[in-house]
C-alpha cells in the first residue's frame, strides 16, 4: 500500500458549503496526478455527484451494492471519461436509502479498502447524524468544510462534537464504562477538554485511553467561499479554537475563494477544475488536495 | 475555570514554542486575540462571552510577560522551578503548505504508485517527504533552495531581522548629538535615552534651565562654529552665519536631538520668556557636516557644484539654449540634453535635529515590534502615508490639516506620552524644512 490513508471523507455540518463541488474537483486533480481515484457519492437520498460530471441518469449505483444485487463494488463504478477516475453514484436509491445499517456501512468500507484503487473519496451527506458520523470515522482521513458564516461554523463544531464523542464510544469496553459515569458528564454540549478533565477524576486509565484514541485523529479544515482577507484567517482561528476546546490538533488545509466561475461550472455540469482550470478556486483546490496527499503519506 | 485553558503556560496559551522570539510572540498574540475576540466567528459558539473575556485577559497577561525581556526571564525561571518548562516544548507543528520541492516529490510518488506498487518504499523516504523540516536536512532541498517558497520566506525574515537590528543600533547611538552639547548636559544618561527621560517631568524642567544656562556660557566660538564655517562658500555668508549663530545658539538648543520631550519643553519655555526662535538659522548653526550644495541651494547665489551633477546641469542649460536657438527642429533633438534624473540628494530634513522626527516615530514603532501593516490595520492610516510620515517625504505627505490628525492618531497608537507634543514637534520640523526649501 502506498498511501497510509487511502479513504478520504469530505463532510460538512451545513448544506451548500461546497462538499460536492470540492470533492469532484479534488478527485479530478488526483486522477490528473496519476492516482487511480474512485469518487463515492454517499449522499444517499440526495445524490447528485453524477450531475457534476455531466452524466445523465447513471446506469448503476451504490444501491445495487447495498441491496446485494451485486457482490463487488467495482461493478457499480462508472467511467467518468476522465482517465484514472471512476464514480460510484448514489442515485437511483429507494426512499429509505439514506438510512444505511451499520453492517452495510462496514461492508461498503471493507470493499472500498480492497478495491483496486489508490484513493477513494467519500462525499458524505450534510448534517450531523449517525450515518454521516460513522462514515466519516470509517475513512482514514477526513476533512470538514465550512464557510465564513456563523451558521456554517456552528454546524461545523456541532458535527465535530458528534464525531469526537462517537469516536470515544468506539473504544472497546466504553459502553459498559459509560453507564458508571455521572449523567452530566456526557450530555450533548460537553466541552471535550472539560470532559477529559472530569474523566481524570473518575479514572486515570480511561482518560489515557481517550487521549490515545484521539492522538492521531486530526481531521482537516477547509474554508470555502472566502470573500475577504479576514475570512482567510478563519481556518487558523478554527484550528486554534479546536485545539483548546476539543484538544484536537487539526490540520488547516486551506481556503477556496468565492468566485462566480464555480457557479458557472456547476451550471455547465462540469467540475470547476476542468471548466475553469486556471481560476483561483481551482488553484486553491489543487493546493488543498496536495496538502491532504502529504498528510496521507504521513505514517500514523 | 475555562475548559481547555486550565493550567496552560503562557507559551501554550499563545501556541508558540518556548524559544520563540519577540516577533513570534507578537504575531501569536494577534492571532490568539483574533481567535477569541468578541466578534470572532471561530470561538463565539464554543465559549461564552465571559469566558472569552477571561481568555483575552489571560492572553494580554501572557503577551505582556513574554514581550518584556525581564518579565519573561522571571517567568521562565519560575516555570523551570515548577519543572513545567519541558512540557510546553511540544508546540504544535504548523501545517506547512506544499512547496515546489514537496510537489516534486509528490509527483514521484504518483509515478511509483503504479510502477513500484509492491516494492517497499524505504522508511527514510516515507518519513522525509511529507514532514519537510527545512532545507538543511534535505539533499534535494539544497539544490532547489531558490525555488522553494520556504527558503525565500526565511531569507526575507532574516533580512528583515538584520535590518531592524541595524535600525535599533542606530537608534541606540542616537541621531546627531553635538560634542559640545553633550558636555553641557548633565546627567549623561538622560542624553542617551530619550524615552527614559520622558518619565520624570520635574527633573527635566530643572535640568532644562540648568542646561540653558550652561549653553549660554559655552556659546562663543564652540567647535560647532569652527567645523561649520569652512563649508560655507561666500565670505559674507560665513560672517552672517557666525553672527546668527552667536545670537541664536541658545535658541537652537531646543532642537537638539537629545531628550525629545525636554527640547519641546525648552522650546515652550523659551517662547514663554518671549524669545524669538529662528528655526532656520538655528538649524544652520547646528549643522557642521552639511555638504556645500545644500547650502548653495538655499542661498541666492547660483549653484556652484562640483563633480558630475554640476557638469550635467551645465549640459542641461546648453541643451536648453540650443533648443531655443534652433527652434523645434527634429534634426537637433539628439543634441538636446535633458537634465538627468537627479540623484537622491540629501534633503535639509536629514540635517534637522529637531524632536519627534519621522525616524523617531519609526524607531518607536520598530522597538515595539509593530510592522507597518499592523499599524495600517489599527490606525486606518494607509501604509504609503505612514511611510511618508516616517520618511518625511514632503511630496507624499497629505495636507497639513489631515496630517495633524493622522499624527495625533499615530502618536496615540504608539503609546507616546504626549501626542500633542508629537504633532507640534513634527509640524515645526516640517515648517522649518519647507522654509528651507523656499
Amino acid at each position: 500500500m502506498l498511501l497510509d490513508r487511502k479513504i478520504w471523507a469530505i463532510a460538512s455540518g451545513k448544506g451548500g458549503t461546497g462538499k460536492t463541488v470540492i470533492s469532484a474537483s479534488m478527485a479530478v486533480h488526483l486522477a490528473d496526478l496519476g492516482f487511480r481515484t474512485v469518487l463515492v457519492d454517499v449522499d444517499l437520498g440526495c445524490a447528485n455527484l453524477h450531475t457534476c460530471f455531466g452524466m445523465e441518469r447513471p446506469s448503476a449505483s451504490i444501491t445495487d451494492f447495498i441491496e446485494r444485487r451485486t457482490d463487488h463494488i467495482e461493478e457499480v463504478a462508472l467511467e467518468t471519461g476522465i482517465p484514472n477516475l471512476k464514480l460510484i453514484s448514489g442515485a437511483l436509491d429507494p426512499v429509505d436509502a439514506a438510512m444505511i445499517r451499520y453492517q452495510q456501512k462496514r461492508r461498503i468500507i471493507r470493499q472500498l479498502n480492497t478495491m483496486e484503487a489508490d484513493l477513494v473519496i467519500l462525499d458524505i451527506a450534510t448534517g450531523a447524524n449517525l450515518t454521516q458520523v460513522e462514515l466519516f470515522l470509517a475513512a482514514d482521513l477526513g476533512a470538514l468544510i465550512t464557510t465564513p458564516e456563523p451558521m456554517s461554523v456552528e454546524n461545523f463544531y456541532r458535527l465535530l462534537h458528534m464525531i469526537y464523542f462517537h469516536r470515544v464510544r468506539e473504544i472497546p469496553g466504553w459502553k459498559k464504562f459509560e453507564k458508571t459515569l455521572p449523567e452530566n458528564l456526557l450530555d450533548g454540549t460537553t466541552c471535550p477538554a472539560k470532559f477529559l478533565a472530569d474523566l481524570d477524576k473518575v479514572g486515570r486509565d480511561w482518560k489515557e485511553k481517550v487521549e490515545k484514541r484521539m492522538e492521531n485523529f486530526a481531521p482537516g479544515i477547509i474554508v470555502n467561499k472566502v470573500h475577504a482577507q479576514e475570512d482567510r484567517e478563519l481556518g487558523p482561528d478554527i484550528k486554534l479554537a479546536c485545539k483548546r476546546f476539543f484538544n484536537l490538533d487539526m490540520a488547516y488545509l486551506g481556503s477556496v475563494e468565492h468566485d462566480d466561475c464555480v457557479w458557472q461550472a456547476v451550471k455547465h455540469r462540469k467540475p470547476v477544475l476542468l471548466d475553469y482550470a486556471h481560476s483561483r478556486p481551482s488553484r486553491s483546490i489543487r493546493q488543498i488536495t496536495e496538502a491532504m496527499l502529504s498528510i496521507s503519506r504521513r505514517r500514523s | 475555570m475555562i475548559p481547555g485553558f486550565d493550567d496552560l503556560t503562557y507559551f501554550e496559551l499563545l501556541d508558540i514554542s518556548p524559544d520563540s522570539g519577540n516577533k513570534e510572540v507578537q504575531e501569536a498574540y494577534y492571532r490568539v486575540r483574533a481567535t477569541f475576540n468578541h466578534n470572532a466567528l471561530a470561538s463565539y459558539s464554543l465559549y461564552t462571552a465571559e469566558e472569552r473575556d477571561k481568555i483575552l485577559r489571560l492572553v494580554e497577561e501572557a503577551y505582556h510577560t513574554l514581550i518584556d525581556d525581564r518579565a519573561r526571564e522571571d517567568y521562565e525561571h519560575k516555570l523551570k522551578k515548577e519543572k513545567r518548562f519541558l512540557r510546553s516544548q511540544k508546540a504544535t507543528q504548523e501545517y506547512l503548505p506544499l512547496t515546489p520541492q514537496n510537489l516534486h516529490s509528490e509527483e514521484k510518488i504518483s509515478f511509483s504508485a503504479h510502477e513500484t506498487a509492491n516494492e517497499d518504499v524505504e522508511e527514510t523516504d516515507l518519513e522525509r517527504l511529507p514532514e519537510y523540516s527545512g532545507p538543511e536536512t534535505e539533499e534535494e532541498g539544497h539544490e532547489e533552495k531558490g525555488s522553494s517558497g520556504i527558503s525565500y520566506v526565511e531569507e526575507y525574515y532574516q533580512e528583515q531581522e538584520t535590518e531592524s537590528e541595524e535600525d535599533q543600533e542606530e537608534a541606540e547611538q542616537g541621531p546627531y548629538i553635538d560634542e559640545e552639547l553633550k558636555e553641557g548636559l548633565q546627567p549623561a544618561d538622560e542624553t542617551a535615552e530619550p524615552e527614559e527621560a520622558a518619565d520624570s517631568s520635574e527633573e527635566k524642567d530643572a535640568a532644562a534651565e540648568d542646561d540653558a544656562e550652561k549653553a549660554e556660557d559655552s556659546t562663543a566660538g564652540g567647535p560647532v562654529v569652527e567645523e561649520a564655517s569652512p563649508s560655507f562658500t561666500g565670505k559674507e555668508e560665513k560672517t552672517e552665519e557666525e553672527a546668527e549663530e552667536k545670537e541664536d545658539y541658545r535658541d537652537a538648543r531646543p532642537f537638539s536631538s537629545r531628550g525629545e520631550s525636554i527640547s519641546i519643553r525648552e522650546a515652550q519655555a523659551a517662547r514663554a520668556r518671549g524669545e524669538k526662535i529662528d528655526i532656520k538659522s538655528s538649524i544652520k548653526s547646528r549643522v557642521s557636516d552639511i555638504p556645500e550644495h545644500v547650502f548653495s541651494a538655499s542661498s541666492q547665489a547660483p549653484p556652484e557644484q562640483t563633480g558630475e551633477t554640476s557638469q550635467s546641469m551645465e549640459f542641461g542649460k546648453k541643451g536648453g539654449e540650443k533648443e531655443r536657438n534652433y527652434g523645434q527642429g527634429g534634426a537637433f533633438e539628439d543634441t538636446v540634453y535633458n537634465l538627468p534624473p537627479t540623484k537622491k540628494t540629501s534633503t535639509p530634513l536629514d540635517y534637522l535635529d529637531t524632536s519627534y522626527s519621522g525616524q523617531y516615530l519609526k524607531n518607536v514603532r520598530e522597538t515595539q515590534g509593530i510592522d507597518l501593516y499592523k499599524a495600517w490595520e489599527i490606525t486606518k492610516i494607509r501604509k504609503p502615508i505612514l511611510e511618508a510620515i516616517e520618511e518625511e517625504d514632503l511630496k507624499k505627505l497629505p495636507a497639513d490639516v489631515f496630517l495633524k490628525g493622522m499624527l495625533l492618531i499615530y502618536a496615540r497608537f504608539l503609546g507616546l506620552e504626549d501626542p500633542d507634543a508629537v504633532v507640534r514637534g513634527y509640524m515645526e520640523r516640517l515648517i522649518a524644512a519647507r522654509d528651507w526649501m523656499d
